[in-house]
């Protein structure tokens, strides 16, 4: 054998060399060209705490004003949003626009609402507020039509609407485990909850930690089969800087998309804290409903989430 | 090579044929349905239909979409559970306009959804029927508060949206009827 490589000549030696890195190229180039992308399984994006640090469990609610002055209120007597909001931070607000529903119609969180949250975020120096959901309707038109586009970007956010997000996977558990993520929301500094108070025929309520679906990718219809657990699960797993409850107009029946005036009743009222569990029990009286009505609430306080007795809500009265 | 001429053998070969076309004429003169019933049977095989704009004086009508039950979480996420316990089979949804000189047009947006038992569809229909709702005049049934429309025709049930300002009364009830009119019994 090595007397047969030492008969090699040069060219001889630069072809067979040559030869073999041709096929060994070719070899290679196929793994690249056939090999199935689909079973790559990209990393899981951890979901971030957005709480602020050293902020206890607070809820203040406002009532009597415009929606944008309850929540100035609100927010004031939580110590101003430059207590949770630092400058230079990327903030997302996430409203519920859901539906493709006129603010009367109240499936979706008030304009104003979101607006005044937007423009408090940037005045406590905020880099970006970016206001975006997965609607249920076209997307499109649920922004458009809810007032939220036109009041958010005049207000100074960049409005995203769900067919402009990339959904990303997700360190999910339970229920919602494999369902991708927004990644704007996964990519914030603060993350600020602002669901509107409504009736939803599943869950009997539809109020902040049911607002966490909208930030689901496609699989999230699977979590109606068990809701309440979900939404417990949802709270474990989505811990908001603050969540803002808009009970402006209170969807009272035919929720979660309503549609009829009738069904609506005029609230004015306005909810922040930084107890997601305890905004939801405020936000389920303000449709009638005790805490003890709604397993979900339950469950999330079982879990160490939050507390369900509404009478440590502060309540601020009429402006 | 000799050419043959026609011979009465040859005529007689054609006669089956002309027995055969006239059987077949005859018989598809007996079996000729109405094309407006065959239309019909049709459109209530594939499905529940909309009006068409100019059946209820709308301007336009956008594209209609249509959702089943493997779909319909895609429109309605969150309700949909509501109509597939009551035995949802299929719908179709569109956005309609109406233009009228005295004001700024009007949308509503029109949903049809089909059950397998029309029991779906009245259970539906009590279930979602808004507080203060009147019947609508007329042969077309139903109900409406100025804002939503509901009503049943068979397994199909009607639901329409006011999703601009006006008030909606004149133009659901126009839906209402020019929907009546092209449902199947």
């Amino acid at each position: 054998m090595s007397d047969e490589i030492g008969r090699w000549d040069r060219r001889e030696v630069v072809t067979r060399l040559g030869s073999a890195a041709l096929a060994a190229g070719a070899v290679l180039a196929g793994v690249a060209f056939f090999h199935d992308r689909r079973r790559d399984v990209p990393a899981r994006r951890k979901v971030p705490d957005w709480r602020a640090v050293g902020v206890p469990p607070r809820v203040v609610a406002a009532r009597g004003g415009e929606p944008a002055a309850n929540v100035r209120r609100a927010v004031a007597a939580l110590g101003g949003m430059e207590r949770f909001v630092r400058r230079g931070e990327r903030v997302v607000v996430k409203p519920n626009v859901g539906w493709d529903r006129l603010p009367e119609q109240a499936a979706n969180t008030d304009p104003e609402v979101v607006a005044e949250l937007v423009r408090l975020c940037l005045a406590a120096g905020a880099a970006q507020v970016v206001v975006t959901d997965i609607s249920c309707n076209d997307p499109r038109r649920c922004f458009a039509r809810s007032g939220i586009a036109a009041a958010a970007a005049a207000a100074g956010a960049v409005v995203v609407e769900s067919g402009r997000l990339r959904l990303v996977p997700a360190d999910l558990a339970g229920l919602a485990e494999g369902i991708e993520v927004a990644e704007a929301v996964l990519a914030a500094d603060r993350v600020i909850n602002v669901p509107v108070v409504k009736h939803h025929r599943l869950s009997r309520a539809t109020l902040g930690m049911k607002n966490w679906f909208g930030v689901l990718g496609p699989g999230r219809n699977r979590l109606h089969q068990s809701i309440h657990r979900a939404i417990a699960e949802l709270a474990a797993t989505f811990k908001p800087t603050l969540t803002v409850v808009d009970a402006t107009r209170v969807l009272l029946a035919n929720g979660p998309q309503g549609g009829s005036l009738g069904d609506v009743r005029g609230v004015g009222a306005v909810a922040v804290g930084t107890d997601p569990v305890l905004c939801d029990a405020w936000g389920g009286v303000q449709l009638g409903l005790r805490p003890a009505e709604l397993p979900f609430l339950r469950e999330a306080e079982q879990r160490g989430l939050g507390r369900t007795d509404t009478a440590l809500v502060e309540d601020l009265g009429t402006a | 090579m000799v050419a043959s001429r026609p011979r009465i053998g040859h005529v007689l070969l054609l006669l089956p044929l002309a027995g055969v076309v006239a059987c077949l004429v005859w018989r598809a003169g007996s079996v000729r349905e109405d094309p407006a019933e065959v239309l019909r049977a049709l459109r209530a095989a594939a499905g529940p239909t909309l009006p068409e704009p100019s059946t209820c004086g709308a301007a336009s009508r956008s594209e209609p979409e249509r959702y089943d039950r493997e779909t319909l979480y895609t429109f309605i996420d969150g309700a949909a559970e509501g109509y597939l316990a009551r035995g949802f089979q299929r719908c179709i949804v569109a956005s309609y306009t109406f233009s009228d000189s005295a004001g700024p047009p009007l949308e509503a947006v029109v949903e049809v959804y089909r059950f397998a038992e029309s029991l779906g569809a009245t259970s539906l229909f009590e279930e979602e029927r808004p507080k203060g709702a009147t019947p609508l005049p007329g042969p077309a049934g139903g109900v409406t508060d100025g804002t939503v429309l509901l009503a049943v025709a068979g397994r199909d049930l009607l639901k329409a949206t006011v999703v601009s300002g006006a008030d909606g009364r004149a133009a659901l009830e126009k839906i209402a009827a020019a929907w009546a009119a092209g449902v199947t019994p």
